[in-house]
C-alpha cells in the first residue's frame, strides 16, 4: 500500500528531460515534504502523479494500481490535489466549493445528493470549520480559504493528499494553523505529500523528506537524517548551519551568510 | 443548505408561474381585441369540445399570430440566457455573451446572403442557422490549430473569424439593392420576431430542446469548469469533453435563436447576471433561473415592441435600451458583477 514510483522520466520537449530516473516508495499514513529549488520538477512530479501529465515513461503505482490505466475519475478517488490558492471567477458558498470535491463520487450525469452532502459536513467538522459553511468562498480569509480547499480534498474521499506549497500565500499564524490541521490528518491515516520551500516546515511536520534536484531524487529519509548543511548547499546553493534546539526536539536552518552580514 | 434548496425551489416555482402569467396576458395584448373569456375558450377548444362563441378571425389571430410569436419570444429569451450563462462559466469570463464564438455574426452573414439571393423567409432562417454553425465550427477548428491556452485561443479565434464574417456581411450590404434587399438585411440584423409563425416555432423548438438537455444535465459539472482546469481534472472531471459538449449545445441554442429572431443583443449578457444576483453562481439553480428569467424578459420586451407604437419596433434596439442601463445598475449595486 502507498505510492511507488519506478523509473519515472518526463520531458515537455524532446531531449530535455524535466524528470529522469525518479524512484521512490512512500508508505501510506505519512507526512512527506518535497523539498527543492524552483524549476527542478516538483510540480511536474505532482502533475504526473495526479494524472494531469500522462505521457511519461516509467510507472506510478498507487495502492498497487498503475495510474496510467486509471481514468481521471478513478484516480480522483485515490488522490486529491490542494492548490496553492484558487480564485474562481464566480463566487460560490464554502459548502458548494467543498461539494465540488465529491463530483467523482457521483455517477455520470447526476449532481451530488444526500450522501455527498454528508461528506461535506464531515469534512468541515474534521477541520473544525463548520461555521464557514454558508459564507462566500472569496469573502473569507486566505487561511480559511486554504482550509476549505483541504476540506474539499477530504470530501473527495481520497486517501492521498497532494499539496503544492499550500502555505506560500499565508501569514505566519495561518501557516501554522493550516499545517497543524494537515499534520493531524496524516496522523489519522491520510498520506500527505506537500512541496515546500521552508526547511523548518520539514523539521516540524514531516515524517519523511524527498529532496529533488535536477529532475531526480537527491536525498530521501527522515528530516533529521537527511537535512544537513550539505543538502541545503546542494539544493539551494546556500551556506547554512543546522542547529538543534530544545534537546533536539526541533531543528532549524540558519543561513550563515545572512547571519555574518549582521556582524 | 437545506433551507437554501427550498428557497431555490420556491424561486423556480414563482418564475414558472410568472412566465405563464405573462404569456397569458401577452395573448390578450394587441391591436386586435380578444377578451379573456374568448382567449381561454379558443385555447380550451384545442383539447375540449367547446361550442365557439368567438369569431374565426379571432381564432386565427390567436393561433397563427400571437401563440407562435409568444412561443418564439419565450424560447429565444430562454435559449440566449442559458447560452450566455454557460459561456460565462466555461470561459471563466463574466463578459462572455452568446455571440462570443461568432454564432450571431455567422448567422447574420447567412441571412444576408439568403436575402440577397431572394430566398423565402423559411430559407433565410435555414441559411442563418447553417451559417452560424459553420462560423463556430471554423472558430473551434482555428482554436484547435493554435498553440497555448485553449480558452484564450477560443475567444481570440471567435473575434477573428467573427470579424471576417461581419466584413463579408458588410460587403453583401454594399452590393445589395438599396431599395429592397439592403433594408431587409438591415432590418433582419436589428433583431425582430415580427415574422414569427407556426412553422418557425415548430422548427426552432427541436434544436433548442436537443441543446438544452445536455446543459441542464451537466449543470453541476459546469460549476467545476469555473475553477482552474487542472484543479477540475483532479476532482475527476473530463474538462475537455464537458467543455466541448457545452460549447456545442450553447452554440446550437444561439444559432437556433438568431435564425428566427435576428440579432438580439444584451439578453444573453444581462439576464445571466441578473440571475446570478437572484440565486448565486451555483449552476444547478442558476441555469434554470436564467432560462426562465430570460423567457419572461424577452416576452415583456416584445410586448412593448409590438404595442408601444402603431409600427413595430425592432426588438434588438429595445433590448439594448433596456439592457445596457440595467447592466450599469447591476454593476453599480453593492458588489462586483461576479
Amino acid at each position: 500500500m502507498g505510492i511507488e514510483v519506478k523509473n519515472l522520466s518526463f520531458s515537455y520537449k524532446k531531449g530535455i528531460p524535466v524528470l529522469h530516473d525518479v524512484n521512490f516508495q512512500l508508505q501510506s499514513g505519512k507526512f512527506i515534504c518535497l523539498l527543492g529549488p524552483n524549476g527542478v520538477g516538483k510540480s511536474t512530479l505532482f502533475k504526473c502523479m495526479l494524472g494531469l501529465l500522462r505521457n511519461y515513461t516509467g510507472e506510478i503505482l498507487i495502492d498497487g494500481e498503475n495510474t496510467r490505466s486509471l481514468t481521471q475519475k478513478q484516480l480522483a478517488r485515490k488522490v486529491a490535489y490542494i492548490p496553492q490558492s484558487t480564485a474562481p471567477v464566480f463566487n460560490y458558498t464554502v459548502a458548494d466549493v467543498v461539494l465540488m470535491g465529491t463530483t467523482s463520487l457521483t455517477s455520470g450525469f447526476s449532481s451530488p445528493g444526500e450522501k455527498e452532502r454528508a461528506y461535506v459536513t464531515q469534512a468541515l467538522e474534521t477541520l473544525n470549520i463548520q461555521h464557514l459553511r454558508d459564507r462566500m468562498f472569496m469573502n473569507i480569509s486566505g487561511g480559511e480559504r486554504q482550509l476549505v480547499l483541504v476540506a474539499r480534498a477530504l470530501a473527495q474521499q481520497a486517501g492521498i493528499l497532494f499539496m503544492d506549497e499550500p502555505t506560500a500565500n499565508l501569514d505566519y499564524g495561518n501557516q501554522v494553523r493550516v499545517l497543524e490541521q494537515v499534520r493531524r490528518l496524516s496522523g489519522s491515516g491520510y498520506t500527505v505529500i506537500q512541496s515546500t520551500h521552508n526547511p523548518e516546515q520539514a523539521f516540524l511536520y514531516a515524517d519523511e523528506v524527498l529532496a529533488v534536484k535536477d529532475g531526480t531524487i537527491a536525498a530521501r529519509g527522515s528530516p533529521n537524517e537527511v537535512m544537513d548543511a550539505a543538502l541545503i548547499r546542494e539544493l539551494y546553493g546556500i551556506e547554512a548551519q543546522v542547529e538543534s534546539l530544545m534537546d533536539d526536539r526541533m531543528r532549524v536552518c540558519i543561513p550563515m551568510s545572512s547571519l555574518n552580514m549582521r556582524i | 443548505m437545506k433551507k437554501d434548496k427550498n428557497k431555490h425551489a420556491l424561486i423556480v416555482v414563482i418564475l414558472v408561474i410568472l412566465l405563464l402569467g405573462v404569456m397569458l396576458v401577452s395573448l390578450l395584448l394587441g391591436r386586435f381585441s380578444i377578451s379573456v373569456r374568448e382567449c381561454l375558450g379558443i385555447l380550451a377548444s384545442k383539447i375540449l369540445p367547446v361550442e365557439p362563441y368567438w369569431t374565426q378571425v379571432q381564432d386565427n389571430m390567436l393561433w397563427l399570430v400571437r401563440v407562435p410569436r409568444i412561443g418564439i419570444a419565450v424560447l429565444v429569451g430562454m435559449a440566449l440566457s442559458v447560452a450566455g450563462t454557460s459561456y460565462q462559466c466555461i470561459f471563466r469570463n463574466p463578459m462572455a455573451a452568446p455571440d462570443i464564438l461568432g454564432a450571431s455574426t455567422g448567422a447574420a452573414f447567412g441571412a444576408a446572403l439568403a436575402i440577397l439571393m431572394g430566398r423565402s423567409n423559411t430559407e433565410i432562417t435555414a441559411w442563418a442557422f447553417l451559417s452560424s454553425i459553420a462560423c463556430v465550427a471554423l472558430v473551434l477548428l482555428c482554436a484547435k490549430i493554435c498553440r497555448g491556452n485553449p480558452i484564450v485561443n477560443l475567444v481570440l479565434a471567435g473575434i477573428m473569424i467573427g470579424s471576417l464574417f461581419s466584413a463579408s456581411t458588410s460587403y453583401l450590404k454594399l452590393i445589395a439593392d438599396p431599395h429592397n434587399t439592403l433594408p431587409a438585411i438591415t432590418y433582419w440584423m436589428m433583431g425582430s420576431i415580427a415574422g414569427a409563425n407556426m412553422a418557425k416555432l415548430r422548427y426552432v423548438w427541436i434544436p433548442m430542446l436537443i441543446a438544452l438537455v445536455p446543459i441542464v444535465v451537466l449543470r453541476w459539472k459546469i460549476n467545476l469548469l469555473t475553477m482552474d482546469d487542472e484543479e477540475a481534472k483532479t476532482m475527476g472531471i473530463n474538462t475537455g469533453r464537458v467543455r466541448v459538449i457545452v460549447i456545442i449545445c450553447a452554440t446550437l441554442l444561439t444559432a437556433a435563436s438568431v435564425s428566427v429572431s435576428g440579432m438580439i443583443g444584451w439578453v444573453g449578457l444581462v439576464i445571466p447576471h441578473l440571475a446570478r444576483r437572484m440565486v448565486g453562481n451555483d449552476c444547478r439553480i442558476l441555469i434554470p433561473t436564467a432560462g426562465l428569467t430570460g423567457g419572461i424578459f424577452l416576452l415583456l420586451v416584445d410586448d412593448v415592441a409590438r404595442n408601444l407604437y402603431t409600427t413595430e419596433l425592432p426588438l434588438g434596439i429595445l433590448t439594448a435600451f433596456v439592457g445596457a442601463p440595467f447592466f450599469i445598475y447591476l454593476m453599480a449595486r453593492k458588489g462586483a458583477v461576479s
